[in-house]
């Protein structure tokens, strides 16, 4: 099965990587490590815009059953995390993805995430098409130095 | 007297007055300025400091609610005394504003040792997705952030006491799609004080150092007042 989904990864990265050479780019992507036992991860980037509005539709990972993307809506000093069709990358400015706001979140995490390893992820852009990313695995704890 | 005295030459008088007047006067200033001094105090004392969240006026005793800890013991709200208690209502299955808040708790809480504010305070996460977060789950999961950090947990219904005592907030989807489904709860952080009675609430976005400003500030007023 592994194999097979590397294959199918690495056609799939083929395929994308000519579309998405006008198409957003990503930056200071990190997924944060998780507490033990954790089954699902927060990870965030800046989708740096290009000339036209795109839109992100969803991403994939072979570190987790499904990527969904989240924002956190605040509502009477409630937090609601709600699920999103998609993400508006505007042209020009692009779109943050931060902690306490829009994230991609990992579920059904297939090993727990260690600081220091990276996390392979396909992201769906509607018009730029697939960007791959390897998104570095950070211990945001109060006691580890990033971010 | 006085009247008589005035009558015989001005200039002495004068000076005599004088003479006489000067502690006076700086007794009455020292005593309007003390009166003044104690005013502020008093209205600083009384009326409740300005926080990001919000302090109550009177502070509000806790149901009869049992809870678990993340070892599985028994708490009752008397079992919280004696200490205050920050109280943030999550899950272990959040990926963001729950580690985001864990993560605050604790800078929070190296900031009060290293500021030497010797209050003592004790952590809790407060599970509201029992199905999925056992004493065992929350165990290690708070343990992650800081090893002194606690978890509590219930029944939904003894939750839904604990939430509606401390203003927070949740919603566990009654359809529970297997192990993958969203909770919503608050944002906020309740203070309790060392009776467990509500005293505080604090809002997000956590900042930690905002949070020991604020939380100094409940626990003066807290003292002075009651």
């Amino acid at each position: 099965m592994r194999p097979l989904v590397r294959t199918l990864w690495s056609l799939a990265w083929l395929a994308a990587a000519p579309a998405a050479a006008d198409g957003p780019s990503v930056t200071d992507a990190w997924v944060r490590a998780t507490p033990p036992g954790a089954r699902t991860a927060a990870v965030y980037m800046t989708v740096n815009g290009a000339a036209t509005a795109d839109r992100l539709l969803g991403a994939a990972t072979p570190a987790a059953d499904a990527v969904e993307i989240h924002a956190n809506v605040a509502e009477n000093g409630t937090t609601r995390m709600e699920r999103l069709p998609a993400l508006a990358v505007p042209a020009g400015a692009g779109v943050r993805l931060e902690p306490g706001g829009a994230h991609l979140m990992l579920i059904g995490l297939a090993a727990p995430l260690a600081p220091g390893t990276k996390v392979a992820l396909s992201l769906e852009l509607e018009t730029a098409g697939t960007i791959e990313i390897e998104v570095p695995v950070v211990d945001a704890r109060a006691n580890a130095h990033a971010h | 007297m006085h009247g008589r005295t005035r009558t015989r030459t001005e200039g002495v008088v004068s000076a005599d007055a004088a003479r006489r007047s000067v502690p006076a006067a700086v007794a009455v200033v020292a005593a309007a300025l003390g009166l003044a001094a104690w005013l502020v105090l008093d209205t600083r004392l009384s009326t409740p400091p300005e926080i990001n969240g919000y302090v109550l006026a009177t502070p509000r005793e806790l149901p009869g609610v049992a809870l678990v800890d993340e070892h599985g013991a028994q708490i009752r709200p008397e079992n919280l005394r004696g200490h205050w208690s920050l109280l943030y209502f999550g899950y272990t299955y959040c990926p963001d504003v729950c580690p985001l808040t864990l993560v605050a708790l604790a800078s929070f809480k190296r900031e009060l040792e290293t500021q030497g504010v010797a209050l003592p305070v004790e952590y809790y996460l407060v599970s509201v997705d029992p199905k999925r977060d056992t004493p065992e789950r929350l165990r290690e999961y708070v343990a992650y952030f800081d090893p002194e950090l606690h978890g509590l947990t219930g029944s939904p219904q003894e939750l839904a006491k604990l939430a509606t005592a401390t203003d927070a907030v949740f919603d566990v989807p009654d359809a529970q799609d297997g192990d993958n489904y969203l909770v919503s709860h608050s944002s906020s952080v309740v203070v309790l004080d060392p009776a467990a009675r509500v005293r505080a609430v604090l809002a997000p976005p956590h900042e930690p150092s905002r949070m020991v400003a604020d939380f100094t500030a409940v626990a003066a007023y807290g003292t002075a007042s009651h």
